[in-house]
């Protein structure tokens, strides 16, 4: 037995075979985790390797600006700022009581409301606010705070308020047009999206990379369009008038050039702010001008007498029977003078509807039919305006017995009021029928022209002399006919009345009208035509010559006495002996964004000392928010956020300053890091030693790193941001 | 003791090897959670980095010690194993990570299962020698070691910490396969103490949910956050690595970059061919480790030999097992890598002892000499 503690080869051997279990059970072991090794690393890791880049990288929007609408005389009439909208991932919101109570005080609603919305279940992403203009948000918006996420929402601007609203359009909360020129030019204003794809860190924070995959967003293309903001004013203030005045249910106005058929003013009243979009209330939303249709009554008796004329049935000197009719179908003739006969002359200045009836009867519905179609009855415009309601006209096959005489005084036919002002424009134009546009050019954000809208000649409708006969005809009418209340001193005006009865549950109305004036200026060589629509006047006036007429007289005063920047209204259409006195105070100034270009400092967590004195060197004003509401020294306190942020470059109105908002330093102090100097380091080793150091880095402009700011040795809270700025040699 | 040999340089070099890359990969794994939560980015790399320099200093040192002596202070240090666990177990430093794994010395706290893990290994090796005659038996020699085995690896196994519980026990049963013990004696004690085994991970909804998380993984459902995000390390670093340094997945991706999942960092940045390397400088340690208990004249220094190459190679596998997916995940750290304290002093310690007993090899014991 004393033996047994010797070691025998025996028990050694078997002792050496039991290990040799182990490690071959170790060898086993070792090869599985191997085996999974090639599995995941090699095999599979494709799938790991999408998987890995899907969580990395942040796919960010570069929102394009969407172009700029400018008026004839490069008036900036839509522009672009941008909201802020307030969106918390309650996964990654640290105290969200804390953050509840800022919202809450920042926006003055409960604190429970935005609670409630930190305790979303399943989900990372819930709108606090949206759509919060830059005063609003009261710096909210530079404020670092977990889980919340900033979002800037680019927005259109209407420097000109409700003028041309309906012609612009407006936009959604997503900035895409729905209606107007916003909706009919959208695609050219809206620009390409770009986008950066950014890295992110497991909390979903963007890391500051050199390499960001990039495609830059292409801002919209420029409209500029005919209209011409101070004729358009002169338009719709006259017409808003008109409608109050008269007790009207609303109205319509077109300023156009006859010689080129550019729209210059275009407007239905009642109008709305495209600013301040109600949904509640889209009465005025619509452009009536193109979106309405109507029975004219009287002005669409230049059909009949321009196709007469043409046919060569009738002369300024024709005489016409009346005396057989009086009345057709329950429309009352409201005929003055029961005279048995007139002559054409007389027909057309006192808009006798007897004369007219008689007219078409010897024209014929073939080629009553074929003039009305000639002068665009029936078809579209065409403009570059959605919504265009091409109206009525009936094919003579569709005519009843009464279809011929009714629709030469403008009933049973059904247009728009541009259709009606381009009629009347093609007289104004010797004849010759041009297109109406409203788009005079499309610019690049480079400046390059993409599109010139040039005047287009649609057909001859009727000959020369044809034309001038009838202007002269017409000018009678204001001369001293129906539309003596459209003379305007210094120039010879052509036009003509109506004074339509509406239909009321199916039957023409004695108590409703549709007032109108279409006139041209100057007769002798017409340039503007003006036509102007009031609906259901109901101060007792309800005469064309009565209602319309007085508007399109004040428009075209305002117009003729304009010494302003235009290049179409002013003197230039006066005869040679007018000595009416030129007026410019008409529009309101409005300022013009200056040039001037200032670059906004980086002075986050500086001392509000040296903030102060850096805005001083560079003569910038500032705001001053203090957040704590302390009374102390500026010794303690420094530079919490700022609006703009820093490396931006904003445009100088006059009065830009800068916000700041200032917080107590307090035991921030020993966290204070020293920026490192970055200078001569290539700029991927600053970006790692200013986040190795504990600073998030900024960089502006490219190529070799020439400064960075704040200086070396600027003692700084974590996580502040350098900025570096680069040049290239 | 003239005649002593060289230290096994094969196990040394691994040891060397994994301890200098283990600086590199603590670096950039523990970079963003540093700079975060302490404001510096070299905050745990500067604390680690001393631990590796202490723990180099204590492998040169403590392999000139001659293990022998630590026959003479196995007793006094299972007791103070002991005293110390119970000690964690009322007043640790509280439950971190859900567990009062703790103690808390001002600057030297520590895990007390560190220690004992080898406090009972030396204990078990020094027993096996003293009572190597009566190991047959089961009262004289097989129920008292066995009494040490149960009473260590419960004191962890309550704190809760069943997966170093788990590893102390296989270890010292395993040197009890290596002794005269009795194969019965030993199925016996496995046979009795599985009802209890299950019995406590049935009652830790902890376990229980890695176990089911693991199993739906494995059915190709959906992963623990934490492995699927490890396997997304691995599998991105492919077969040659984003680069030292490059690793994404510390940022905020994977929790424990820098300590119990850093395999996973290993072989997003330097890939397959990384995680082989590692794979093999374990293995030559197994390899080697298990050669110098089979080479050892000396029970003691046998036994002892192969309970520390057993404890340091089982951690390993456990780790990377757990990291690639293998395994249930479970908290062991990857021996001298990952960033864990005072562990990487210990097994410095260890190694040490494990390099003075291959410096021994060809000596017979001083017991034999002194009988």
């Amino acid at each position: 037995m004393e033996f047994k503690s010797y070691k025998s080869p025996d028990r050694n051997l078997k002792q050496r075979r039991r290990i040799n279990i182990f490690l071959l059970l170790f060898s086993g072991i070792f090869v599985v985790i191997l085996l999974k090794l090639i599995n995941i690393q090699i095999i599979d890791s494709e799938k790991y390797k999408i998987a890995a880049r899907k969580q990395y990288e942040n796919k960010i929007t570069l929102t394009p600006y969407r172009g700029m609408i400018y008026d004839r005389n490069m008036n900036v009439l839509v522009s672009n700022t941008h909201d802020y909208s307030f969106a918390a991932d309650p996964n990654m919101t640290d105290d969200p009581e804390k953050v509840a109570e800022l919202f809450a005080s920042v926006f003055g609603k409960s604190k429970q409301e935005y609670l409630n919305k930190l305790s979303t279940p399943n989900t990372s992403f819930v709108y606090l606010e949206r759509g919060v203009d830059i005063e609003e948000a009261k710096g909210l918006d530079t404020m670092d705070i977990n889980g919340i996420i900033v979002l800037k929402e680019p927005k259109r601007i209407y420097n000109y308020g409700s003028l041309a609203s309906q012609v612009l359009g407006f936009t959604n909360a997503d900035n895409k047009g729905q209606s107007g020129i916003e909706l009919s030019m959208d695609k050219e204003l809206s620009g390409k999206e770009g986008f950066v794809i950014m890295q992110r860190d497991g909390r979903g924070n963007n890391r500051p990379s050199l390499e960001f995959p990039r495609k830059d967003s292409e801002n919209g293309n420029n409209i500029v369009l005919t209209l011409d903001i101070n004729i358009q004013r002169f338009a719709e203030e006259e017409l808003a008038d008109g409608v109050k005045k008269f007790n009207a249910e609303g109205g319509k106005v077109i300023v156009q050039s006859v010689k080129t058929g550019e729209v210059l003013a275009m407007s239905s009243y009642p109008t709305f702010d495209p600013n301040n979009i109600k949904t509640s209330d889209t009465s005025g939303m619509k452009n009536a001008v193109i979106t309405d249709i109507f029975e004219p009554g009287s002005t669409f008796k230049i059909i009949t007498a321009a196709a007469s004329i043409e046919e060569n049935l009738e002369d300024r000197s024709s005489i016409i029977a009346t005396e057989s009719v009086n009345e057709v179908k329950g429309l009352k003739f409201n005929e003055d003078n029961k005279t048995s006969s007139i002559s054409f002359q007389q027909a057309i200045e006192q808009s006798s509807n007897a004369a007219f009836s008689k007219i078409a009867l010897k024209l014929g519905p073939e080629k009553f039919y074929k003039y009305a179609r000639d002068f665009g009855i029936g078809i579209y415009n065409g403009i570059e305006l959605p919504g265009e309601n091409k109206g009525i006209l009936k094919r003579p096959l569709d005519f009843s017995g009464v279809s011929l005489p009714y629709m030469s005084i403008g009933y049973e036919v059904l247009i728009n009021s541009m259709q009606l002002t381009n009629a009347y424009a093609t007289i104004a134009n010797n004849g010759k029928m041009m297109k109406s546009y409203i788009i005079k050019r499309e610019f690049s954000p480079a400046g390059i022209n993409v599109f010139e809208g040039r005047p287009t000649m649609i057909r001859q409708v009727v000959s020369e002399n044809t034309a001038k006969l009838l202007t002269s005809l017409f000018t009678g009418v204001v001369e001293r006919g129906t539309g003596m209340d459209a003379k305007v001193e210094g120039i010879t005006v052509a036009g003509k009345t109506g004074t339509a009865q509406r239909i009321i549950k199916g039957e023409y109305s004695s108590s409703s009208h549709n007032a109108s004036f279409v006139g041209f200026f100057p007769a002798e060589d017409p340039q503007i035509i003006i036509t102007v629509i009031i609906n259901n006047p109901q101060s007792g006036e309800y005469y064309g010559g009565k209602v319309a007429a007085p508007v399109f007289q004040k428009i075209t005063t305002r117009l003729i006495n304009f010494s302003g920047a235009s290049d179409i209204a002013g003197k230039s259409f006066v005869n040679v002996n007018y000595t009416g006195e030129m007026n410019s105070g008409i529009v309101k100034n409005f300022s013009e964004p200056s040039d001037k270009k200032l670059f906004i400092p980086n002075l986050l967590n500086l001392r509000y000392e040296d903030a102060i004195e850096i805005l001083k060197e560079n003569g910038l004003s500032f705001e001053t928010v203090d957040i704590e509401n302390k009374e102390t020294s500026g010794d303690s306190k420094y530079i919490e956020s700022q609006y703009p942020m820093p490396n931006e470059t904003v445009r100088d109105n006059g009065n830009f300053s800068i916000k700041l908002v200032v917080k107590e330093r307090g035991s921030d102090e020993e966290r204070l890091l020293v920026t490192p100097d970055i200078t001569n380091l290539s700029l991927r080793k600053a970006i790692n030693v200013l986040i190795s150091a504990g600073f998030d880095a900024d960089i502006n402009g490219s190529g070799k790193i020439i400064d960075q700011s704040p200086k070396p040795g600027t003692k700084l809270l974590p996580k502040s941001k350098i900025i570096i700025y680069c040049q290239n040699n | 003791m003239s005649n002593r040999n060289k230290i096994d340089i094969w196990i040394l070099i691994p040891v060397l090897m994994l301890m200098l890359f283990s600086i590199g990969v603590v670096y950039s794994a523990s970079s963003t959670f540093a700079l975060e939560k302490f404001q510096d980015s070299n905050y745990l790399i500067k604390q680690h980095a001393v631990k590796i320099i202490i723990s180099i200093v204590i492998i040169f040192a403590v392999a000139r010690i001659d293990y022998i002596n630590l026959k003479g202070i196995a007793k006094p240090m299972i007791w103070l194993a002991i005293v110390l666990l119970i000690f964690t177990l009322f007043s640790g430093r509280g439950p971190i990570k859900g567990a009062s794994r703790w103690i808390n010395l001002g600057p030297l706290s520590f895990q007390p299962s560190e220690f004992a893990r080898y406090a009972i290994i030396i204990y078990v090796a020094f027993l096996l020698t003293k009572k190597k005659d009566y190991m047959d038996l089961l009262y004289r020699g097989y129920l008292p070691v066995l009494f040490y085995i149960l009473v260590i690896s419960g004191l962890i196994l309550i704190q809760p910490n069943f997966s170093i519980a788990s590893i102390i026990f296989m270890t010292s049963m395993s040197l009890l396969f290596l002794s005269e013990a009795k194969k019965k004696h030993i199925m016996f004690t496995f046979a009795a103490l599985m009802p209890f085994a299950v019995l406590f991970v049935l009652s830790k909804d902890y376990i229980l949910n890695r176990i089911s998380s693991y199993s739906e993984y494995n059915s190709g459902g959906s992963t623990s956050y934490q492995l699927q995000q490890a396997l997304i390390g691995f599998g991105n670093g492919g077969l040659l690595g984003i680069g030292p340094g490059n690793s994404n997945q510390r940022d905020f991706f994977l929790p424990e970059a820098h300590g119990d999942f850093i395999f996973s960092i290993i072989g997003e940045e330097y890939g397959f061919i990384g995680t082989l390397i590692i794979l093999s400088l374990y293995f030559i340690i197994a390899v080697r480790g298990f050669k110098i208990a089979k080479e050892s004249k000396d029970e003691f220094g046998k036994y002892l030999a192969f309970g520390i190459t057993m404890l340091i190679v089982l951690n390993a596998v456990i780790n990377m097992s757990v990291a690639s997916g293998v395994i249930p995940t479970t908290g062991v750290t990857l021996p001298f890598v990952s960033y864990g304290g005072t562990s990487i002093v210990f097994s410095a310690l260890a190694i040490g002892i494990l390099l003075n007993i291959s410096s021994h090899r060809d000596e017979i014991s001083d017991e034999l000499v002194i009988e």
